[in-house]
């Protein structure tokens, strides 16, 4: 900081009215050209697309502080210094979670790299690991408290809003199957009358076998005219069900995926937090015994992120709700099975009318 | 007395004059004293005086301190002297701090850099007769450990008795009108360039019972500091990996 502040500070503390808008103009001017200033500014950009705790914390921080709002030469200097603060601290380092990373650049992050605050200074976890000042018993109570730190962000941003989900899931979150059994019925019956067909073709009398596969239009064999029909609407029933079934299957996937994993796996999922938990303590503990570096990279214990992205997945459905119900492709579905049924009704009629 | 003293070309007549010129000449009187010569000569004509002579010798860091305390052996009841000042009270020796305030005198800065003031006023008495002053004094010497020049201008404001400051020869009283006049265009950079470095201002500050708001600043000061320190660290090491 100038000296300028210092003089200017001083008198300001003895008497507010001493020093003068533009010299407060003037410290915010400067404030804002500061690297650290414009070091935040970008560090925020980044924080933003962060999914911690910490970098939430951050961002809120700040937030606050608002250089347009400043009145005296000591505020300028108190928002300054919060400046500072959090240049040294708004880095993927410190508020990286390592049980819980979507971001792409957190997950390359060396473990040993995560800054810590530790004895009110922040050091990373290497350098703690290296510090023979400290006992094994103080960094291990420490190590604990930090990974129940995490655990406990990812049981508030998972298992809590799952909870929640499992509550509402009956009326907003139905099972939904690629392929339902009125579909596995119809296509049943479709392969029945298929075979039938075929059955016919083959094994059929030859009175039948003319009245189904002689066709001469310049005679009006109705039912000539009714199996060609039952058959292009069975041809375009079947197609429109396969056709239904890929659909189903690519748009309901993720949602069956996220329901499955999600729903009433509540236990499941408390069970892989904690292994995860365990696994990175362990991991911690044994190098920072040894007082070995930490090289392992963040993403080897990021076993929960899929969970996160499923959770809020789900939770977009809910809000949405309408959109997983069943919808109109079954009607149209119903539709084609009832027409292509009716001709099939009204041609086996016919047939065995014309052989009575 | 058949031993010729000579101080800087000037004749010496008796011990106790010596002791009252030796501030005049420190190192010349220095040499003198520890000249085989003289500790010969005064072993024989006074060995109460070499006796303290010698304990002196032994019992000083610095030269200054010796030659100071050295001189009180040979003319015990004097004035505050050193290094050409002399002062006829404890008051005149703070008037005289102040009066070259901002500046910093060097030579006034020994009396508590060798903690000459404290031993001048055992040897004097005023130890038991100025119980607060000697123990303000004990306490500045303390201080100047930590942080000479705050030091140095407390002692001057003790021991001058009044919450007058001196700065660039004009004399304040009101500290409001003191801080008016600094902080116009014309002072402001110069006023706040030598704030923190000879803690003048901050001195007078503490003399007059600011001590809170002086913390207060402090506090602001420090913490913007270490962080800036801080960051400037973190960002050559981050330079240097890349």
């Amino acid at each position: 900081m100038r000296n300028l502040e210092k003089g200017l500070l001083l008198a300001e503390l003895i008497d507010p009215s001493l020093t003068s808008k533009e010299q407060i103009e003037n410290l915010v001017d400067w404030i804002r050209k500061q690297d650290a200033y414009l070091q935040l500014v970008k560090s925020m950009m980044e924080i933003k697309k962060s999914s911690s705790f910490l970098a939430t914390i951050l961002y809120e921080e700040f937030s606050l502080i608002n250089l347009d709002q400043v009145q005296s030469i000591e505020e300028g200097l108190i928002a300054y210094s919060k400046i500072l603060y959090l240049c040294q601290i708004a880095i993927p380092n410190f508020y990286v979670n390592p049980l819980l990373v979507l971001n792409e650049k957190e997950r390359k992050i060396p473990l040993g790299q995560i800054l810590i605050k530790f004895n009110e200074k922040y050091i990373t976890l290497d350098e703690l690991s290296l510090d023979n000042s400290f006992s094994f018993n103080e960094k291990y109570d420490f190590i604990n408290n930090k990974v129940n730190d995490w655990e406990d962000e990812v049981y508030t941003r998972i298992i809590e809003p799952i909870k929640e989900l499992n509550k509402k899931n009956n009326r907003n979150l139905p099972k939904i199957k690629v392929l339902p059994f009125s579909y596995l019925l119809t296509g049943l019956i479709y392969f029945v009358e298929i075979v039938l067909m075929i059955f016919l073709y083959f094994f059929g009398s030859n009175k039948i076998k003319e009245l189904l596969f002689h066709f001469n239009f310049s005679s009006y064999l109705e039912v000539n005219y009714f199996l060609i029909i039952f058959l292009s609407f069975s041809a375009l029933s079947l197609l429109f069900l396969l056709f239904n079934i890929t659909i189903r299957f690519i748009k309901y996937n993720k949602y069956r995926k996220a329901r499955k994993i999600i729903i009433n796996n509540e236990g499941n999922i408390s069970k892989t937090v904690n292994k995860a938990g365990d696994k990175l303590t362990a991991y911690l503990i044994k190098n920072i015994e040894k007082h070995e570096l930490l090289k392992k990279k963040v993403f080897s214990f990021s076993s929960c992120y899929y969970i996160f992205d499923y959770v809020t997945y789900l939770f977009y459905v809910n809000y949405k709700c309408k959109k997983i119900k069943d919808n109109t492709m079954k009607i149209i579905h119903k539709i084609l099975f009832i027409i292509t049924e009716t001709f099939f009704v009204m041609f086996i009629f016919l047939l065995i009318f014309r052989m009575i | 007395m058949n031993f010729v003293i000579t101080l800087e070309k000037e004749r010496i007549d008796s011990l106790e004059e010596l002791g009252k010129k030796m501030y005049l000449h420190e190192d010349a009187s220095e040499k003198l004293l520890t000249s085989p010569k003289f500790l010969k000569f005064l072993k024989e004509y006074d060995i109460d005086k070499y006796n303290k002579l010698i304990e002196v010798n032994h019992k000083a860091r610095e030269h200054e301190e010796f030659v100071f305390l050295a001189q009180y052996i040979f003319s015990p009841v004097m004035n505050i002297r050193h290094h050409g000042y002399q002062f006829n009270s404890l008051k005149e020796l703070g008037d005289k701090i102040i009066s070259f305030g901002p500046e910093i005198d060097v030579y006034l800065k020994d009396f508590l850099k060798y903690k000459l003031l404290s031993q001048y006023m055992v040897l004097m008495g005023f130890d038991k007769r100025e119980v607060l002053t000697y123990k303000k004094v004990l306490e500045l010497e303390k201080l100047f450990q930590e942080n000479e020049n705050k030091a140095y201008f407390l002692l001057g404001f003790v021991l001058s008795n009044c919450g007058i400051i001196t700065y660039w020869n004009k004399s304040y009283s009101d500290v409001d009108l003191f801080f008016k006049e600094m902080v116009i265009d014309n002072n402001v950079v110069s006023y706040s360039s030598l704030l923190e470095k000879n803690q003048y201002v901050i001195s007078w500050l503490t003399y007059l019972g600011y001590q809170e708001k002086i913390d207060y600043y402090q506090s602001i000061i420090n913490s913007i500091q270490t962080l800036e320190e801080n960051y400037e660290r973190r960002t050559k090491v981050s330079k240097m990996e890349k």
